[in-house]
């Protein structure tokens, strides 16, 4: 089932340091029971729940009242469990302003993380699309605007961090997905004072622990991982199998939280974005907010296990 | 568990770039052993270097050979249906009206006798149609969740605007309906797109609200298009071949890929009105009434 890297020395080492810097980082990797677990980001030191929302395909309702309106109940439900990280794009269709009339339905969101990205091959359209975007949200300005997939990234990034200099944009960051142009990521991650990256990781796609990971970690760089559940392939794939009895040692009841609780335990990981457009799937992903998270040994086993599904 | 196949955001891209990727995630599958060892080559000797090497730009290039059709896709079946429901509820009681088309061009058709007029009102119609979705469906509704919408558009005005041309500077259709086996196929597609196709979402569990319509609908209008070209005389009337048949493909890959039960009509029909037009060669090439 995997295309990354095999599950084998390389992966148990990895795990191993893993586990080590996860014990050294703040509210991580301990059963809370009552506060969802959270992760720094690193320039700004605000904590961000390690679950947040994604908005691909989700969210992309069109003008559709009851489409929107089950948006705004997932946002809800969403907050309600402490969520507050919100990814959207441009590029997502209607997505901006769903997440628009649900951040009016739900009488405003105090908590809001608003993440969107700008998406144009011009850079002088930069601006202009993000005030569309501003204006779609309803928000007086975003907690991290990133440029997507790498899209003329040099001018976009200009834009974005005179933007963070006046404070019009908390932090700025880069995104790419479905293991693409991670050479360029790197060489961003390397040369760039963003504040975040987004990429794709989850228990088969495992190409960033080789390098993206560790980077980021270096570099004090937040990580969003996108794709948590393949679209929802994989979850669609593993749930044809019985979760193993031993996913209840660290507290998973379903196996949405256990790809989820695989991710988030990667110490470089800040928290994953996964899309859903249905309140149950949004409960069963926050409860990865709480409980214990696995170990080096633990992820290893998870690996295994789902390759060998 | 199945094998990875990396996907694809793209957006503005197109939707017949849709055919494209697919063969593309096809060849680079094909490719992908050493697509994945120049990788490993190209991370090997780091990422300290500034602009790309004719290298890079290739791998750049073949990066995007990993795309799949079904991350093109930006919204769910569902919603894409309930675009039809809402449609529907809207335009109401266009599809009387719309209805009443499908059935005077039959009776058109049957008429026989191929005049002037009535390949003029049947043109007439088939262009009010395409120019009608071109703006209601597509680009007030379907722009609303895909990207693609506003091109899409452009192309169902495209063909209006040429059914317009042949109704007004060619003198219409030229229908001389008769045994012959394309003339068949022709009615036979024809009767199927305004009778039987709206009747196959219903058929497939999906709700009454949500038929499509020919007159209203890109479908069923599309195929109907297939069939009353082939039963017209002349090349001018084969031109109005291509966008339908174009429409057929894309949109029965966007069906494919939306797992609906009725993804292969639309290719289908296609490729039948293909064969009959290929098939026919040149007995369809008398002249065009009026030239």
């Amino acid at each position: 089932m995997t295309s990354m890297p095999p599950f084998g020395r390389r992966f148990v080492l990895g795990s191993i340091l893993a586990a080590g810097a996860a014990a050294l980082l703040p509210r991580t990797g301990r059963a809370q029971p009552n506060r969802p677990m959270t992760r720094k980001v690193p320039v700004s030191g605000e904590d961000l729940p390690v679950v947040g929302l994604g908005s691909w395909i989700t969210f992309n309702v069109g003008k559709d009242p009851r489409g929107r309106d089950a948006c705004a109940e997932v946002m809800r439900e969403f907050f309600a469990a402490g969520g507050r990280m919100i990814d959207s794009s441009p590029m997502y269709g209607s997505a901006q302003e769903v997440i628009g009339h649900g951040l009016k339905t739900v009488g405003g969101a105090p908590a809001l993380f608003s993440a969107t990205k700008v998406w144009t091959s011009s850079g002088a359209a930069g601006p202009g699309q993000i005030e569309e975007s501003r204006r779609l949200w309803g928000v007086p300005k975003f907690d991290l605007l990133q440029v997507h997939n790498v899209l003329a990234w040099e001018k976009h990034l200009e834009t974005l961090f005179r933007m963070k200099h006046e404070g019009c944009v908390r932090h700025v960051g880069i995104t790419t997905s479905h293991g693409m142009r991670h050479a360029d990521i790197l060489r961003i991650m390397e040369t760039q004072a963003i504040d975040f990256v987004q990429v794709t990781y989850n228990v088969v796609d495992r190409e960033v622990e080789r390098r993206i990971l560790p980077l980021a970690a270096e570099r004090r760089i937040a990580v969003i991982i996108n794709r948590p559940f393949r679209q929802g392939e994989l979850i669609d794939e593993v749930m044809r199998h019985k979760l193993p009895d031993w996913a209840a040692e660290i507290d998973c009841a379903n196996w949405a939280q256990f790809l989820l609780k695989f991710i988030v335990a990667h110490p470089a990981v800040t928290c994953a974005i996964p899309a859903t457009s249905r309140v149950d799937h949004v409960r069963e992903n926050m409860g990865a907010l709480h409980g214990r998270l696995p170990d080096a040994a633990m992820r290893a086993r998870m690996v295994a296990y789902v390759e060998g599904l | 568990m199945p094998g990875h196949v990396p996907g694809i955001h793209v957006g503005h891209a197109p939707t017949a770039l849709l055919a494209f990727a697919s063969y593309a995630g096809a060849i680079r599958r094909c490719i992908d052993v050493p697509f994945d060892k120049a990788r490993e080559a190209r991370d090997k000797r780091g990422h300290d270097e500034r602009g790309a090497s004719r290298f890079d730009l290739m791998l750049q290039y073949l990066e995007y050979f990993q795309y799949r059709l079904k991350d093109l896709l930006h919204f769910r079946p569902s919603v894409y249906y309930r675009l039809f429901e809402l449609y529907n509820a809207d335009v109401f009681p266009a599809q009387v009206a719309a209805l009443g088309a499908g059935l005077a061009i039959l009776l058109l058709l049957l008429r026989g006798g191929g005049d002037a007029r009535q390949g003029r009102i049947v043109a007439a119609i088939l262009a009010a149609c395409w120019l009608w979705i071109a703006w209601a469906f597509h680009y007030q509704r379907l722009a609303t969740i895909h990207l693609g919408g506003p091109l899409i558009a452009a192309g169902f005005a495209l063909q209006g605007m040429l059914l317009l041309w042949v109704a007004i500077a060619r003198g219409g259709l030229a229908f001389n309906v008769s045994r012959r086996a394309s003339d068949l196929a022709g009615l036979a597609i024809f009767l199927f797109a305004v009778a039987v196709q709206p009747l196959i979402g219903p058929l497939a569990g999906r709700p009454w609200s949500q038929a499509e319509l020919f007159g209203l609908a890109p479908d069923p209008t599309a195929v109907a298009t297939l069939g009353l070209v082939l039963l017209a005389r002349g090349r001018a009337a084969r031109l109005l071949l291509a966008l339908p048949v174009v429409w057929c493909i894309v949109q029965g890959t966007t069906l494919w890929l939306l797992r609906s039960p009725d993804a292969l009509v639309l290719p289908g029909a296609a490729l039948l009105a293909l064969a009959v037009a290929f098939r026919r060669g040149g007995t369809g090439t008398a002249r065009l009434p009026g030239r």
